[in-house]
């Protein structure tokens, strides 16, 4: 353990998981969804039409920032932060908390910037042939399948904290 | 399922040219040819009546005249009239631009000159002048101690005209020797000349007239936009006219082959519609020959489908990813009822269901949709209903939890885990007996054990094996279960082994590819936990729902009535957010299991849609046929 954790006390690990699964997998997010809007106002200055089908790509790495806003709410939920009586968690239970939002935070920063490059990949397919958009977002959609495993461990690793 | 087809050639008199194609086009039920496709460029009257439309909906607030339902009578014929109000309309626009162009020009003159109203006589008359210069123009009023100082030195005489925010619009006099002198000053404070304008009327006098013209062209304006605005009534008309030459086009790209004394043409007709074809043509009293064939081993048939209500908007779904091709099994009727079930659990929630029945329901109902917008409204009205179900096991309605629910994926989520995975193995094995029938049907059964077969009984014995594990029962029953889940397991392993290398002539190719066949298990570990992403996503939608009832709960009480205001507000936009990235995420989610997980297994595609020569609706609706009242009115998509 580095020196500068050392005097964290429970509850404080516990927040700063959760700060991480909402922050990096919001980062993951917010990069995608720009990488992927980039694309989207180049192809909507030629044809405005595609919007809706633009649009709905340009939303998919959206989804990892949701997640780790959903595992950051458990977390905070089942810590007793929102009914403003916080549990007493000692420092290996807090741990414990911060290692249950690693993998929705590390893999939705990552896989929600890489999700933004196919989708933006796939907003130029669908802006040369609007008809196979949906391929796209199938295609897209492959890289969204690992923060989805993420997050189904991170809750998996929920349900069992103290 | 999908439709046999029937090769035909019609063979008909010239003379029932027009009329025949007529038929062909209305009733919608023949398919010719490629080869009888003749690219044309659109004509000039289709383009014409495109604009007018648009230059008239220019001028409206809401589009009208779409989606009229109109007899066939009425649609065969096009009325001159609404040709002449096209070409109307487009001279009237013409004159529009004339006259908005000449009022902007004019506009930029007179903003020029209003400065200089104050100046007493004509630019003209200034230019005549034979000792003096007069230099009209602007500086900026922060330089006007210098401009002052400047003219002073140089004794010329400035007159301020008028002045602004910023500057002052000044007229100077000066001697013309002084002239070059005054440019050389003028352009050290960055004085800015005003446009020369040679007239011999002062400028007050010019801009009365232009106020005056300005008026003039504006009242023209105004009257060619009510007479725009008026013409609305006419819209529909001139929809159906475009919708009449946009049809005649199509008749017109259709060119025929001939032999001596005959036309004909070549195409595809469902087999279960020959004879519709020729009752139609009979009623016409059109003299025909029909000659129809099965087609030939090697021929690309086009995938004609016939399924039920609930199906039909489904094959959107598979068209979207390739439309199956004429010689395999129709999955839409398999993977319909897949696609409803698993997007319904993802959603998961009574209200977000009861939301997609009544939304949907109403724009079904009310919304005059068409091709795939209706086919995807549909699915999602239909997808509603399943929500409401998988809501009612959770127990969940907007995120609340209503009573102690059969499953609580947020509390415990293993047993919702283990169901996804069942419903997951349950969809492989059901994809693996399409494959089967599928290599039935194409007198490969070798191929079809090897590849769906051995599977099969390797998923059922799996099944078998962990039922029996993990479900309380006699320990005999036990026993017999644990026994034939290996016997199964060991059939389905044999097949691979003796079946996948069938091709290959050594031993060692042999072993190679029974090798590489029993490798294929990591793909199919991999689909089957593929489908853990039900319970994450029914999970997202579910805790989401729940944070945002939380949010809306805390500012609710956070102050008195305002709090109560923003806490409506916090509930009703998250539950908008949520319904609509929970609907984004299960149509992505739900089709991705279907093309990947549950297609990969048999479904070849490739093939190419059945499209007959049919009617082109932009803006009407449908085009009832008088002959099928006895039927349903045949729709027209």
């Amino acid at each position: 353990m580095p020196f500068i954790f050392q005097n964290f006390d429970g509850l404080t690990w516990a927040l700063m998981g959760a700060a991480l699964a909402v922050g990096l997998a919001g980062i993951g997010s917010a990069m995608g969804v720009a990488i992927a809007g980039k694309a989207a106002t180049g192809v909507l200055s030629e044809k405005p039409d595609l919007f809706g089908k633009v649009l709905v790509l340009q939303a998919l790495p959206g989804t990892q920032g949701i997640y780790g806003f959903l595992m950051a709410v458990l977390m905070l939920v089942s810590m007793g932060w929102l009914d403003g009586a916080p549990k007493a968690l000692t420092e290996a239970e807090g741990q414990m908390y911060f290692a249950a939002a690693l993998p929705i935070a590390l893999v939705g920063l990552v896989s929600g910037i890489y999700q933004g490059k196919i989708a933006a990949s796939s907003i130029l397919m669908t802006g040369k042939r609007p008809e196979i958009s949906t391929r796209g977002i199938t295609m897209t959609a492959l890289v969204e399948t690992y923060a989805i495993l993420a997050l189904l461990v991170s809750i998996l690793m929920w349900t069992a904290l103290p | 399922m999908i439709v046999s087809m029937k090769k035909v050639k019609l063979f008909f008199l010239e003379n029932d040219k027009d009329q025949l194609l007529n038929e062909l086009q209305f009733n919608a039920l023949f398919m010719p040819d490629k080869k009888h496709y003749q690219p044309q460029n659109p004509s000039k009257s289709l383009l014409e009546v495109g604009k007018a439309i648009e230059v008239i909906e220019r001028h409206l607030k809401k589009s009208t005249g779409n989606h009229a339902i109109v007899d066939k009578d009425t649609f065969e014929v096009q009325n001159p009239k609404y040709m002449e109000l096209t070409q109307r309309i487009l001279n009237e626009q013409q004159t529009f631009y004339t006259l908005e162009e000449r009022l902007k020009s004019l506009q930029q003159v007179y903003k020029d000159l209003l400065p200089y109203k104050n100046l007493s006589v004509s630019q003209s008359r200034l230019e005549t002048l034979r000792f003096t210069t007069v230099t009209l123009g602007y500086y900026l009023k922060t330089n006007e101690e210098a401009f002052v100082g400047h003219m002073d030195t140089l004794g010329a005489f400035s007159e301020t005209l008028s002045s602004d925010d910023d500057y002052n619009y000044v007229a100077i006099l000066v001697d013309k020797e002084q002239h070059e002198q005054l440019l050389s000053i003028l352009d050290s404070i960055d004085f800015k000349f005003a446009k020369k304008l040679s007239s011999e009327k002062t400028n007050e006098e010019l801009i009365s007239e232009f106020n005056k013209e300005m008026t003039e062209l504006q009242a023209q304006m105004d009257r060619i936009t009510t007479y725009f605005e008026s013409s609305a009534n006419e819209l529909g008309a001139l929809k159906l006219l475009y919708d009449q030459l946009l049809s005649e086009e199509t008749r017109l790209q259709i060119s025929f082959l001939s032999t001596d004394t005959t036309l004909y043409i070549e195409g595809w007709v469902r087999s279960d519609q020959v004879d519709q074809l020729s009752d139609v043509l009979n009623k016409k009293d059109i003299a025909f020959e029909l000659e129809a064939r099965d087609p030939l081993p090697d021929e690309p048939v086009p995938t004609a489908m016939k399924n039920n209500r609930f199906v039909k908007p489904f094959e959107y779904i598979t068209n979207q990813f390739s439309t199956p091709s004429a010689y395999e099994v129709d999955p839409n009727p398999s993977m319909s009822i897949w696609y409803w079930l698993i997007f319904g659990i993802m959603m998961g929630d009574v209200g977000y269901g009861i939301v997609m029945v009544l939304l949907f329901g109403a724009a079904l109902k009310f919304g005059k949709f068409k091709g795939a917008m209706k086919d995807l409204i549909n699915v999602f009205f239909y997808t509603g209903f399943s929500a409401i179900g998988a809501g009612l096991v959770f127990g969940s309605m907007f995120g609340a939890t209503l009573y102690t629910p059969l499953l609580e994926p947020i509390n415990d989520p293993i047993p919702m885990l283990i169901i996804s995975l069942i419903i997951g193995v349950i969809h492989i094995m059901h994809g693996l007996i399409i494959k089967l029938i599928n290599s039935y049907r194409q007198k490969d059964i070798a191929g079809g054990l090897n590849d769906a077969g051995s599977w099969l009984f390797i998923l059922m014995g799996l099944s078998l094996l962990i039922s029996a594990m993990f479900l309380p029962m006699d320990a005999l029953v036990k026993n017999i279960l644990m026994y034939t889940s290996y016997g199964f397991m060991g059939l389905g392993v044999l097949l691979i082994v003796v079946l996948n290398g069938r091709d290959q002539k050594s031993i060692v190719g042999k072993m190679v590819s029974a090798f590489t066949g029993l490798y294929n298990s990591t793909g199919y570990l991999s689909d089957i936990l593929s489908y853990s992403r039900i319970l994450a996503l029914a999970l997202s939608s579910a805790v989401i729902a729940y944070t945002m009832n939380l949010l809306a709960d805390m500012v609710w009480h956070s102050m008195p009535v305002i709090g109560i205001l923003f806490g409506i507000l916090v509930y009703i936009v998250g539950h908008v957010f949520n319904f609509i990235m929970g609907m984004l995420s299960a149509y992505v989610h739900a089709g991705r299991l279907q093309y990947l997980e549950f297609y990969g297994k048999f479904f070849e595609g490739g093939g190419y849609l059945f499209e007959p020569l049919q009617l082109q609706l932009k803006y009407v609706y449908q085009v009832n046929l008088k002959e099928n009242n006895n039927k349903k009115n045949k729709e027209i998509l």
